[in-house]
């Protein structure tokens, strides 16, 4: 075998490759106009002389010198300054302004559901999401719509209660003081999405929104065991990534079991972990991974199972799709599909490169027939 | 409002395009002119001294390099991003079936020089086409870290930022590529 540095030194090796006459000017030609961003174009005219300058910047001196006195007014109490609006007369207006149309925005989580003021801190729901946390989020809002006083009912014991209370909003409250009721519904989100991701972390937990007691386990005879599902949502499309014993089961195998478990078949059911019916765990992931592939055209799931600690990737297609992974830039390889439409296909640290969590993977349906609509999309690996 | 050349001149890889981006073609011009060469050679490399298939893939390789500049984010030196595209444009080109060009042709050339120094040439020739050859035998890996590495002139730290692993990484790599090359280069005669 030749030494190290002798190959070294023929790589480095060569006589010296002069390009082409002809092949620089050539590539310059070929400088696509759309490669440039947005063209620097003069200033308008009006830069050049500079009275209209000056004629703005006074208009904006005299405005803010205006408003800044009309505030000091306000305050002060100064007479000739704006009255400022009781907060009883709004709250009145509050009432009276309640109808129809405001619960329509109410429901939809433009107007907050406590005191039904339209809020410009607070962001509008979320869009409609294909997975179970959107749904189990508008679930929430929903019912807090549902327990919030109906305003547009209300009694003179109400309607005085609502003065008390602007009252109050007058008086600055101290730094210590609850968060107001009205962002009760966006604590509960939060507090909802905290138990989501606890769901997350954790193996099995009785948070979990899936129906797991349906689950039959003879259905899943020939899907791999799971001992640890964990999803995690985000802008892009999501791969649902799971911890499979195999290796355990391997483990077993080493001590005298009979029948080693592949990846693939069931590992015996005495070495489960105790708390864990990972057939029911199983089920959940799946249903969480259908809801973000359904935006993928002719993917109808997707997941990365962990096997002996390798990833393994894991999909079902629609009729007349293909599956293709991004090795490098703009490299495509088509992944390996059965009869029954279905990819599985270990991920190859050599070939893609590191699988950290965190990493991104391009994948993309390709249809059989050029004419057909495939789609593009990313799915990260999320940390164990 | 386009830079002259004069103030382009000296800038880095980064720089040009951040000024491409801002709308000037001469620093696009000058990207070019600072970096073809190299890709050029790199592709004339591999695919086994193919002069003109080499220049239809520099010039394949801008090409998609203008399309895709919004995505070089500047982490790794624009010349080894653009040995990226190059390499890739040659993947794609010979996994096209029809347009393999057959290897032998160059050994056959040089087996005709028959006079002493052109001999000795024509033997440093076939020994350059069976390393070239046993470095596109490589595992796919191991082939890009030795061909950036020897062919685009680009550092461990530079291949290890294009291709999101450690430089440790990649300097195994490349210690696992000369241990291959050298059982293959053995083999041969």
């Amino acid at each position: 075998m030749k030494n190290e540095r002798d190959i070294r030194r023929r790589l480095s090796k060569g006589s010296p490759i002069e390009p082409p006459a002809g092949l620089l000017e050539a590539i310059q030609q070929e400088i696509p106009e759309e490669t440039f961003g947005p063209p620097l174009t003069a200033l308008p005219e009006t830069a050049g002389s500079p009275r209209p300058l000056r004629f703005v910047a006074a208009a904006v001196v005299i405005l803010a010198a205006g408003l800044l006195a009309v505030g000091v007014a306000r305050n002060v109490g100064l007479p000739g300054g704006v009255e400022p609006v009781s907060e009883v007369a709004l709250a009145e207006a509050e009432l009276a302004s309640t109808g129809p149309e405001d619960e329509r925005l109410r429901s939809l989580g433009y107007i907050d559901a406590e005191d039904g003021v339209a809020s410009a801190d607070r962001a509008p729901a979320p869009a409609p999401r294909f997975d179970e946390t959107s749904r189990a989020l508008r679930t929430l809002e929903a019912s807090s719509v549902r327990e919030a006083p109906a305003d547009a009912e209300a009694t003179e014991p109400q309607r005085q209660q609502l003065a008390d209370r602007s009252l109050r909003r007058a008086t600055p409250p101290p730094a210590s003081v609850a968060p107001r009721e009205a962002d009760r519904s966006v604590s509960a989100q939060a507090q909802l999405r905290s138990e989501t991701s606890k769901a997350e972390e954790s193996p099995v937990s009785s948070e979990t929104s899936f129906d797991l007691d349906r689950v039959d386990e003879n259905e899943l005879a020939d899907e791999p065991q799971v001992a640890e599902a964990i999803v995690v949502t985000s802008e892009t499309p999501v791969i649902t990534v799971f911890e499979s014993p195999a290796p355990r089961a391997r483990q077993v195998s080493a001590e005298g079991v009979p029948g080693e478990s592949t990846p693939g078949s069931r590992a015996p059911s005495a070495k489960r972990a105790p708390s864990t019916p990972p057939a029911a765990q199983y089920r959940a992931s799946l249903d969480a991974s259908r809801a973000f592939t359904e935006r993928v055209p002719g993917l109808e799931s997707i997941e990365i199972l962990r096997e002996a600690g390798r990833f393994v990737l894991r999909a079902r297609l629609e009729p007349k799709f293909g599956l293709e992974i991004e090795v490098e830039e703009d490299v495509w390889r088509e992944l390996p599909l059965s009869e029954e439409r279905l990819v599985r296909y270990e991920l190859d640290e050599g070939l893609l490169g590191e699988l950290r969590p965190g990493r991104e993977l391009r994948l993309r349906t390709m249809p059989d027939e050029a004419r057909g609509f495939g789609a593009t999309f990313r799915a990260t690996i999320p940390s164990l | 409002m386009k830079a002259s050349s004069a103030a382009v001149r000296g800038r880095r890889g980064g720089q040009l395009v951040a000024a491409v981006k801002a709308g000037d073609r001469t620093a696009a011009e000058r990207l070019v002119e600072e970096t073809y060469e190299m890709v050029f050679a790199s592709l004339v490399k591999l695919t086994g001294g193919d002069r003109d298939l080499a220049a239809d893939l520099t010039q394949e390789t801008y090409r998609r390099a203008w399309q895709s500049l919004d995505r070089f984010d500047g982490r790794s030196k624009f010349g080894t991003w653009l040995y990226r595209i190059a390499y890739n444009a040659f993947l794609n080109h010979v996994r096209r079936p029809a347009r393999i060009r057959p290897f032998e042709e160059g050994e056959a050339e040089a087996a005709e020089d028959t006079a002493p120094d052109l001999r000795r040439r024509a033997e440093e020739r076939q020994q350059e086409e069976r390393l070239r050859r046993a470095v596109l035998d490589l595992p796919e890996d191991l082939r890009f870290a030795v061909t950036a590495r020897y062919w685009s002139d680009a550092s461990a730290t530079e291949i290890a930022k294009i291709q999101g692993i450690s430089a440790v990484a990649v300097r195994k790599r490349l210690r696992k590529a000369y241990a291959a090359l050298g059982i293959a280069l053995e083999a041969t005669p």
